[in-house]
């Protein structure tokens, strides 16, 4: 079989790569590392080097902030397991760190009752913000797009709706995503089951539609770069300023299978919409869910986009409606 | 309509349907696609439309980027390689999920973990 | 000429790591069979060989051998006969060797009487006994809503143990779990067999099957109306809803059609008959199980405290109807009366 270029055969190692030059730093912090190393294995598959690390005082931040709630989550975790280490492991997936009950409302609970729950949330979150920042502002020093910055923008979007803006809406904190592997699970179903099946919801399977596209764009395009790599395919930023061979070839081939292509930039936009998308629709699902809409398969048959089934079993009554139980 | 129904009611024909592992990869993959889609078109079009009149960045800011903010660049024909795998496997491991269900397991899916908790060093 | 070996062992490594993974599911042997409407994915799923090994398990023994009656009635020969006083003589001792045998088989007769004589009250299994014999005829008689003419026995819950396999106390998450997690946590976050191995609460029965906390989660409106219920409120009924397929060996979509899963219309007629059933648990809990708590002696009680209950699993054990269906009434028809005394639910005065 012909070579397919999935794994790399002949690696070559010149020297670090250090990166593009950067404006002088007053401190530490502000400064680009210049510690790295190559993983042979990885060079295999991409490239081989790991590192240089920027800093950074927002990079700083959120690490620390992020180790901070991490660390509160495993705690938790190991004091419902009586601090025992083994049971810690076997019974990790399970563990969670959870939100404070309902009678809390949006008032501080006890650090035992939620407590904890709402400083790892507040740390995550700062964590997570600080790192947004890291992103946009390395794009602008490095004089690029901003681009993914707000793609990331979008994927907050979703996390601030899960565990802030949806919580604060119906008055309870408690709604909020527990802190575990399969209690945030059963915090998915028991969603779609309080709320008449998620399904029915229209952001939802928005959602899903472009998570889809999302893995489908993926394997076309990334299939697509790979079979015109021998052409230099995958050098797209030259192949978008300077069309050579290997975007006509990846052009036409789309054009004669399904009658319409994209060009190396546009491949990308499409991409980057899809992806941006699914988070951003489906924030905008669960914001609407039990504040606007509380039960989405009667909204479903209220708008007349519910089948109806014929009636298979013989009509049963409800019995609490039974006179004298 | 009646996918949606399907697809639930063979969901609730395992009790709780996230916990099948394989299930499990599958949503892994298909979010990591996601993300890192996200991530490979926004650094290209991050360099090729730089703003503000500035000129078309290359392809060593676009791993300089990455190393600064994450410490890894996996270079241009990596991503390729990576994002094809991911949308693969997230695939792959969803026919796996569906296949499995019924006629390799009929319990409910969160029972199946019991060959973990049950490993006789830790019972 | 040398041979590049990495690669058969990668793939070696992955075959024997995919065998071990193989080894944690079941074989190919499945019967599928259409529930609902064509489409709608309702089915019931058996594996083959667990419903063979569910046929052994749920084998009813023997009857006891008939006796003529004596002519003479059970409270006329013996003393502080409270319960089967009308029953005949030799009836009644041929109830008493089938109880020892679904109950006390090793221990037989002198689990509940003691040596000062079979009348006297000094040993609590007796008490408990007489307090279980007025709950199976209640059963019988005024819960044939749940029970239909199948019925119970002392058997359908011992099966030939003293205790029967499942009961439960108070925030206790039980089997593997008891005694790893101390009862007064988080109430869940632990895989135990009553929550069918999830995350879930574990303590569903305080509040559904002691309680009458409120089951039904969902809006009967698609615009906010009022329904104040929470997430987690949904996870205990959810809790609640594992518990019970887990006992009776089926799925959710036995009962519901999950696309709506509150809807009452169109359910297979399971539903309504799980219905009953819990009522019947609550009734049973609180008018017959926990006012023996002082019968009992500490080490029969929970952690809290609080008296042995029943639920899903108590009757079940695991079969969609107990004993598979099999009714062993025709045989003991003394448990079965026309009329007993029921007992009403009354609602716990804590919360």
């Amino acid at each position: 079989m012909a070579y397919q270029n999935i794994f790399t055969r002949v690696q070559v190692h010149g020297g670090p790569d250090l990166g593009m030059p950067q404006k002088p730093a007053f401190t530490v912090l502000g400064q680009r590392g210049s510690q790295t190393f190559d993983w042979h294995i990885l060079g295999r598959f991409g490239d081989a080097q790991v590192g240089p690390f920027y800093l950074g005082w927002t990079g700083v931040l959120s690490l620390i902030l992020g180790i901070f709630a991490f660390n509160i989550m495993g705690m938790n975790m190991l004091a419902q397991v009586n601090y025992d280490p083994v049971q810690f492991i076997r019974q990790l997936f399970w563990l969670s760190l959870d939100p404070p009950r309902p009678e809390y409302g949006l008032s501080f609970p006890p650090l035992n009752d939620g407590g904890w729950y709402m400083i790892a949330g507040f740390c995550l979150t700062a964590s997570i913000l600080l790192f947004w920042l890291r992103m946009y502002r390395r794009a602008i020093a490095l004089g690029m797009g901003t681009h993914i910055a707000w793609a990331f923008a979008a994927a907050i979007w979703l996390y601030l709706v899960l565990g802030f803006f949806r919580p604060l809406a119906m008055g309870s904190w408690s709604e909020a995503v527990p802190f575990g592997i399969f209690p945030h699970l059963d915090w998915t179903t028991a969603f779609s089951l309080r709320y008449g099946n998620l399904f029915y919801n229209p952001f939802h399977a928005l959602s899903i539609v472009f998570l889809y596209g999302s893995a489908l764009l993926f394997a076309m395009h990334a299939g697509t770069i790979l079979a015109v790599s021998r052409y230099g395919g995958e050098r797209e930023i030259e192949q978008i300023t300077d069309r050579g061979t290997a975007s006509e070839r990846a052009a036409l081939f789309w054009r004669w299978t399904m009658g319409f292509n994209g060009t190396m930039e546009s491949v990308h936009r499409w991409a980057w919409w899809f992806a941006v998308l699914t988070p951003i629709t489906g924030g905008i699902g669960i914001l609407l869910t039990g504040t606007v809409v509380d039960n989405w398969y009667l909204w479903a048959v209220k708008h007349g986009v519910a089948a109806q089934y014929p009636l298979v079993f013989p009509p049963v009554a409800d019995p609490a409606l039974a006179p004298g139980r | 309509m009646c996918i949606r129904d399907r697809v639930s009611n063979v969901g609730y024909q395992y009790l709780h349907f996230h916990y099948n592992p394989a299930h499990m990869l599958a949503v892994t993959f298909f979010f990591t696609t996601c993300l890192a889609l996200a991530l490979h078109a926004s650094l290209v079009l991050s360099a090729t439309n730089p703003g503000g009149g500035q000129t078309v960045k290359t392809p060593e800011h676009e791993n300089t980027f990455f190393r600064d903010t994450i410490g890894y660049s996996i270079g241009t024909l990596g991503v390729h390689r990576l994002g094809l795998l991911l949308a693969l496997n997230a695939v792959f491991w969803s026919a796996v999920c569906i296949v499995i269900s019924g006629p390799f397991w009929t319990r409910g899916w969160p029972e199946w973990w019991n060959w973990w908790l049950d490993l006789p060093f830790w019972r | 000429m040398k041979i590049d070996l990495r690669l058969p062992i990668l793939f070696g490594v992955l075959a024997v790591l995919t065998g071990l993974i193989a080894l944690t599911f079941e074989a190919p042997y499945v019967t599928m069979s259409q529930w609902g409407y064509r489409g709608t994915g309702m089915a019931v799923v058996y594996n083959d060989k667990a419903i063979k090994a569910s046929e052994v398990a749920n084998l009813v023994p023997a009857a006891q051998d008939k006796v003529e009656k004596s002519g003479k009635k059970a409270r006329e020969v013996y003393e502080n006969v409270q319960v089967l006083g009308d029953l005949d003589e030799n009836e009644f001792n041929r109830l008493m060797a089938a109880i020892t045998e679904w109950v006390s088989p090793e221990q037989g007769c002198s689990y509940c009487h003691n040596e000062e004589g079979f009348a006297h009250d000094k040993m609590y299994q007796k008490v408990v006994a007489r307090s279980m014999l007025k709950m199976t005829q209640d059963i019988n008689a005024n819960w044939t809503s749940h029970v239909k003419a199948t019925g119970v026995t002392c058997y359908t819950c011992h099966r030939g143990n003293n205790v029967p396999a499942n009961i439960w106390f108070n925030n206790e998450p039980g089997g593997s779990m008891a005694g790893v997690i101390p009862p007064k946590t988080i109430g869940q976050n632990t895989p135990v067999k009553s929550v069918a191995y999830s995350s879930l609460p574990y303590d569903y029965g305080t509040s559904f099957l002691e309680n009458d906390a409120q089951i039904r989660v969902n809006s009967e409106t698609a615009l906010p109306g009022g329904n104040q219920t929470s997430l987690m409120r949904t996870e205990h009924t959810y809790g609640l809803m594992m518990h019970m397929s887990s006992s009776l060996g089926v799925n959710c979509t036995y009962c519901h059609n999950t696309r709506n899963i509150s809807q009452r219309e169109n359910n297979p007629p399971q539903w309504a008959n799980a219905w009953h059933g819990i009522r019947m648990v609550r009734t049973m809990n609180t008018g017959y199980l926990n006012p023996l708590k002082p019968v009992y002696p500490a080490t029969r009680l929970g952690a809290l405290g609080d008296a042995p209950k029943l639920n899903c699993a108590t009757c079940h054990n695991g079969a969609y109807k107990p004993l598979n269906g099999t009714s062993m009434i025709p045989d003991y028809p003394e448990l079965a009366p026309a009329t007993a005394t029921k007992v009403s639910y009354l609602p716990l005065k804590t919360n």
